[in-house]
Formats: structure tokens, C-alpha cells, sequence
């Protein structure tokens, strides 16, 4: 278990695909790369950005959350209901519904794993369904109500008419959740608990009240990236939260977070998820529909992960390393999909 | 071996219990529920969800996951849509390509789990989103027809059972005696159970992990064969929600993660009752959104049922 990151984080990496996908955006568009479409892009991926954040946290402490994108869209419904009449004066009472209904759900896949010993992977999966149920039935499948003006600011208003707001409410819940991860007892008792459940157990360490803490804290940020999608979209609706389950796990493990837990950075994270939009930017830009958006992102995550588990590789095929044993393998408590294979001392 | 087999089909059959008491009060309640053609269109109906759950389970059984089987579901549909009237592709040809695709995406993932090691769960995932940018590429839009004769085919009733649900139940055999009769089978609970007892016990757990994403592959493109004969057309995402509910009817079943134990006779029975639970709500007039709701309590009760149970025992003196 590796407490400080490694001096080059992997990352890196991921900043370097960006930046090399983004120049060639700027070429594809005649040389010219304007400051307020990189901040739009940036506007972009932000709900993506900040429920990334909550699976990167569940990933570090190896755990995972299927049911992110159906809370987005359960909250996405809550917030739309309560603030029905459209008044601004709804907004506060909304909010904090918003917030009770999320750490909730928080507690209750948190607890799931915690007390019941399910496996994340499926306990928030049969949440998930709940959850979908939940609304569903609450909306009886039409969902109604609509987003206060007051709150749409969010969407459509820039900060001194330049920065938009989702960008910096991104950038402070990434700058807020790096700094417990980095200086605070939380993140290093959830680091310790994600690499070596067993030892930090030991160490006299409340496993359990980490975890729970790490669902919770994916629930308010799946409640705030919910929370700006809500304020674009302006309306109820019971599919806006789909895509996002799935595309937090991808940016990620594209931004360098290891399964295994223990191992990932929120900036590498941040750069998935820009990564990830900035790809689905160019592909626009060309007009190639959904279906080669998809195949490109499938391509791009396979190339990630080829290249963060090199080392790994090169040695599971016997090629000749100059040094170093790569990312080690350990044992996942997510799935355990396979025992960790025990590195041949070299 | 034989007393394994057992135990292994035993960890199956509450699910058998709890399905049969489902049909039992709904056949009392509903007059509808319990007419032959009914039965015979739930059987049809849970044929393709069955073969796909089927997949799921022998990727779960050697400690993995499989989230790309929907998608080559949909891609097989997407093929299939192309053979009816004013067919630009014969119907053998369109089948041997379905079957193709669905073996070597499974070759593919297979590979990437043991070669690349690669997560199952981000490899699948990649290879979910190719291939269902394949299905919207050749067939963006629901639609299509499906060869008539293949799909009447399929619907015919043989001893008033239909031969899709013929065919559930031959896979579900075959599948049956290799995992509990053959060395093979013998092999992938063993891989599943502990990768690395497996391997220092000779074991040769890469091929066999390999070879069952293969398989497993193979079993989603017949799955997406039964779909496309049933819904006689093509649908580049009909199969989205089918992984989740594969993964559902193999816990349902008694084949938890992270694998090593369980088997077809659990699954068969798991995809039974995700796929009665429509039909019986229909029939009981119940509103549909419950199904999710009922479905998630469902799944989360298998899990009380298997982990905290399993936890009682491990926590027993030996």
C-alpha cells in the first residue's frame, strides 16, 4: 500500500490523451481554439465530472456504485416536484429534500454492504432498481413539474459573463474532495481501507463507518451533478440519469483509479471526464452520430487500461522490463472477480 | 463429483418454490393467467432472457462478469432484421455471422481479462459500447424484418411447447451435464472458487477463462437469435436492459459473485420468474411500475438469502 502517489501519477497519462485530442479539436477546426468553447466543453462535462468524483471515492475504497445514474434522475424527479409551481421560493425547501432523499439512498447502499456483507456490485444494483421503481411509480411513468427560474441561473448564467457556474461548482467539489483525500484522517483511512481491508482492520481502523461515508458522499455529489442537469433540462424526467452510472466508472478508471482500490487521483478523474467529452466533442464536430461516439469511447478505455496495466502485461507475457513490477495486483473486495495473483518475486 | 453436481443444483431451488407459489396464486386469482396459451407465451418469452442468463452465470462461475452480453443481443437482432422481405442477406448467412460475432466477442473479452488483464467489468463495458455502436450504426432506427419462415420456426409448437423454449431447455442441459459431468466443468468451479488453488493445483485457469467468455459469447448471440425470431425485427438496443436483468436472474439463482458455486438449475428458475413477474402483474392488474420495485426487492432478498446467510455459517465453529 502506497501512501504518497507515486512520483509520476498515472494520470498523466490521461492529461496527455486530452491535451493531444483537444489540439487536434483546434485543428479540426480551421487552427483555432476559442477560450469560452473550452470553457463550454468544460461546462459540458461537469455532471459527469462530479458524479465521477463519488465512484472515484467508492473505486479508491474498492467499492463501486451501480445506481449513481438512477439517483441522478430519482433526484432529478425530486427536485422537479418540489419545486412544482415553478416559484423561486420552492428552491430552498427543494434542495433540502434533495439533500435528505440522497444521503438516504447513501445510507442505505452503504449500509447494504456494510452490515448486510453484499457485494457493492450487486447490492447497488438491486438498489438501483429500487430506486428506479421508486420513481416510476411515485410519477406514474409521466413525470410532471418543472425546474424554479431561479435555479436555472445555474445553466444559463456565467460568472462576470465568462466562466459558467457548473464549471466552478466542478472545480470546488474536486478541490474539496482531493483535499480530504490528500490531508484529511478521511482520506487516509479510506485510501488504507481500500488497498488492505484486512490490515487497516487491524490497525484499529472503522471500516465499516468509511465505507458508509464514501456511499453517502456519492450520493450528494450524484444530488449536485443532478442539481445542474436539472437547472439545463429545466423539466422532470425519467431518463436523464442513464448514461451517467457507467460513464462515471469510465472516466475513472480512465483517469488512472485502480479496481483494486487504494490507488487513483481526483485530478486524473477530472481529466476522464473531460477526456471523455472532449471525444464525444470531435466526433460531433464530424457528424458521426451516436454509434462511432460509442465505439470510440469503448476504444478509448480499453487503450487506457492497456496502457496503465502495461507493465502487468509485458510481465504476464514474459517481455523483457527495464524495472519496475507495474501496478500490483490485489485482492478486490468489489467483486473479487479474481484472487490477486501473487507477483513472482523479481 | 456427483454429490457437488447435487449441491451445486440444490443452491438452486428455492427460487423453484418461490416461482411455483407466484403461478400457483395468480393462476387462483387470474382465469386468464392460467390459460395454456399464456403459459406457452411466458415460456417463449423467457426463452432468450434464460440462454442470455445462462451466459451471465458461467462468466459469474469462474469469477468474472459480463456486461457486453446485451449488446451482442442487439447486434444479433440488428443482423437478423436484414433477412425478411426484400432480404439483402440470406438467412444461413446472417446466422453464421451472428454466431461469429458473438463467439469473438467473447474470445475478445476473454482475452482481455486473461492477457491484458483487464477488470471483466471495464473490459465487458468496452466492448459493450463497440458493439452497440455497431448495432446503431447498421440499424440506427428500430425496424427491419426477420426471415417469416425462421421466426414461425421458432414459434412452432411441438407437444404444445414452443421450440424456442425447446431450445432453452436443450442449452440449459447440455450446459448442465458439462459443468457437472465434465472435466472441464469440473475445471471452472475450481477457477471460480480460487483462482490461485486452481492454478497451483494444475489447473489451467487462463484457458479455461478464455474458453468460457467464448462460450458465454456463443450463448448471447443464440440468445439474440430467440429475441429476433420473437419480436420479428431489429432493435439496435433491445438488448440494453438485458445484462442487468442476466446479472439479476443469475443471483436470483443461486450463483452469487464472486463466483465458484451455483449453476444453470438456479438460473433457469431466476430467468422464470423475472420473466413471469410481468405477465403475473398484468394479469393481477397491478400498475407495471411496480415491476422495477418488485424486482429490486426481489434481488435484494436472493441477497439477504445468500450473503448474510453465507455469513452465519462462515461465522459457525467448523
Amino acid at each position: 500500500m502506497r501512501l504518497r502517489n507515486r512520483a509520476v501519477p498515472d494520470s498523466i497519462w490521461a492529461y496527455a490523451v486530452l491535451l493531444l485530442m483537444t489540439a487536434g479539436m483546434g485543428v479540426a477546426n480551421g487552427g483555432t481554439l476559442e477560450p469560452r468553447h473550452l470553457l463550454d466543453l468544460i461546462r459540458q462535462a461537469a455532471p459527469l465530472g462530479i458524479v465521477a468524483i463519488g465512484q472515484t471515492l467508492l473505486l479508491m475504497c474498492a467499492q463501486i456504485d451501480l445506481s449513481l445514474g438512477t439517483q441522478i434522475t430519482l433526484y432529478n424527479v425530486v427536485l422537479s416536484t418540489a419545486m412544482g409551481s415553478g416559484d423561486d421560493n420552492t428552491i430552498a425547501m427543494a434542495v433540502v429534500m434533495t439533500t435528505v432523499v440522497a444521503v438516504v439512498a447513501g445510507l442505505a447502499n452503504g449500509l447494504a454492504v456494510t452490515r448486510l456483507h453484499i457485494p457493492a456490485f450487486v447490492a447497488t444494483l438491486a438498489s438501483s432498481s429500487v430506486f428506479a421503481g421508486a420513481y416510476l411509480l411515485y410519477t406514474r411513468g409521466a413525470p410532471s413539474g418543472s425546474i424554479a427560474q431561479g435555479f436555472r441561473v445555474i445553466a444559463e448564467e456565467r460568472i462576470a459573463d465568462v466562466v459558467p457556474w457548473p464549471a466552478v461548482i466542478w472545480l470546488v467539489a474536486a478541490v474539496v474532495v482531493a483535499f480530504l483525500l490528500n490531508r484529511a484522517r478521511f482520506g487516509r483511512e479510506l485510501v488504507a481501507v481500500g488497498g488492505n481491508p484486512q490490515a487497516s482492520y487491524l490497525s484499529g481502523l472503522n471500516i465499516e463507518r468509511t465505507i458508509v461515508l464514501c456511499f453517502v458522499v456519492a450520493s450528494l455529489l450524484a444530488a449536485l451533478s443532478s442539481a445542474i442537469l436539472s437547472a439545463y433540462i429545466g423539466i422532470a424526467s425519467n431518463s436523464v440519469g442513464d448514461p451517467y452510472t457507467l460513464n462515471s466508472i469510465a472516466a475513472t478508471v480512465i483517469g488512472g483509479t485502480a479496481f483494486t482500490g487504494g490507488e487513483g487521483t481526483i485530478a486524473g478523474t477530472v481529466a476522464g471526464a473531460l477526456l471523455i467529452t472532449v471525444l464525444q466533442a470531435i466526433l460531433t464536430m464530424f457528424n458521426t452520430g451516436d454509434s462511432a461516439k460509442l465505439v470510440a469511447q469503448g476504444v478509448i478505455i480499453l487503450a487506457m487500461m492497456t496502457v496503465y496495466q502495461w507493465r502487468s502485461i509485458a510481465q504476464g507475457l514474459r517481455l523483457p522490463l527495464r524495472s519496475g513490477r507495474g501496478r500490483q495486483q490485489r485482492g478486490a473486495s468489489t467483486i473479487r472477480a479474481h484472487p490477486p495473483a501473487q507477483p513472482l518475486s523479481g | 463429483m456427483i454429490g457437488s453436481a447435487r449441491r451445486h443444483a440444490a443452491q438452486g431451488l428455492p427460487i423453484y418454490a418461490i416461482v411455483f407459489a407466484i403461478m400457483a396464486f395468480t393462476a387462483i386469482l387470474s382465469p386468464d393467467f392460467r390459460q395454456v396459451d399464456n403459459l406457452q407465451n411466458v415460456a417463449d418469452r423467457m426463452a432468450p432472457l434464460a440462454v442470455l442468463s445462462l451466459a451471465q452465470t458461467l462468466v459469474i462461475l469462474v469469477g468474472g462478469i459480463d456486461l457486453s452480453v446485451g449488446a451482442i443481443v442487439s447486434v444479433a437482432t440488428v443482423i437478423l432484421s436484414f433477412t425478411g422481405r426484400n432480404a439483402t442477406i440470406g438467412l444461413v448467412p446472417a446466422l453464421v455471422i451472428v454466431l461469429a460475432v458473438g463467439t469473438l466477442t467473447g474470445a475478445a473479452n476473454g482475452i482481455g481479462v486473461v492477457v491484458l488483464r483487464l477488470e471483466p467489468l471495464i473490459m465487458t463495458l468496452a466492448s459493450a459500447a463497440i458493439l452497440q455502436g455497431v448495432a446503431l450504426f447498421v440499424r440506427p432506427q428500430p425496424g427491419g424484418l426477420i426471415d417469416l419462415g425462421f421466426a414461425q420456426a421458432i414459434d412452432t409448437q411441438v407437444l404444445a411447447v414452443p421450440v424456442g423454449a425447446l431450445l432453452m431447455f436443450a442449452i440449459f442441459t447440455l450446459v448442465w451435464v458439462l459443468l457437472s459431468y465434465t472435466r472441464a466443468g469440473r475445471a471452472m468451479y475450481a477457477t471460480g472458487g480460487n483462482l490461485e488453488s486452481a492454478r497451483q493445483s494444475g489447473v489451467p485457469v487462463n484457458r479455461v477463462r478464455l474458453l468460457t467468455y467464448t462460450l458465454a459469447g456463443l450463448l448471447a448471440a443464440i440468445a439474440g437469435i430467440l429475441l429476433g425470431a420473437r419480436i420479428y425485427g431489429g432493435n439496435p438496443v433491445v438488448g440494453n436492459s438485458m445484462t442487468l436483468d442476466s446479472i439479476a436472474a443469475a443471483i436470483i439463482g443461486g450463483t452469487p459473485f464472486p463466483g465458484g458455486s451455483g449453476g444453470p438449475v438456479g438460473t433457469l428458475g431466476g430467468a422464470a420468474l423475472l420473466a413471469i413477474i410481468g405477465n403475473v402483474l398484468n394479469m393481477l392488474e397491478v400498475s407495471p411500475y411496480y415491476q422495477y420495485i418488485i424486482k429490486g426487492l426481489i434481488l435484494a432478498g436472493a441477497l439477504f438469502f445468500f450473503y448474510v446467510r453465507r455469513r452465519e455459517t462462515a461465522h459457525a465453529p467448523a
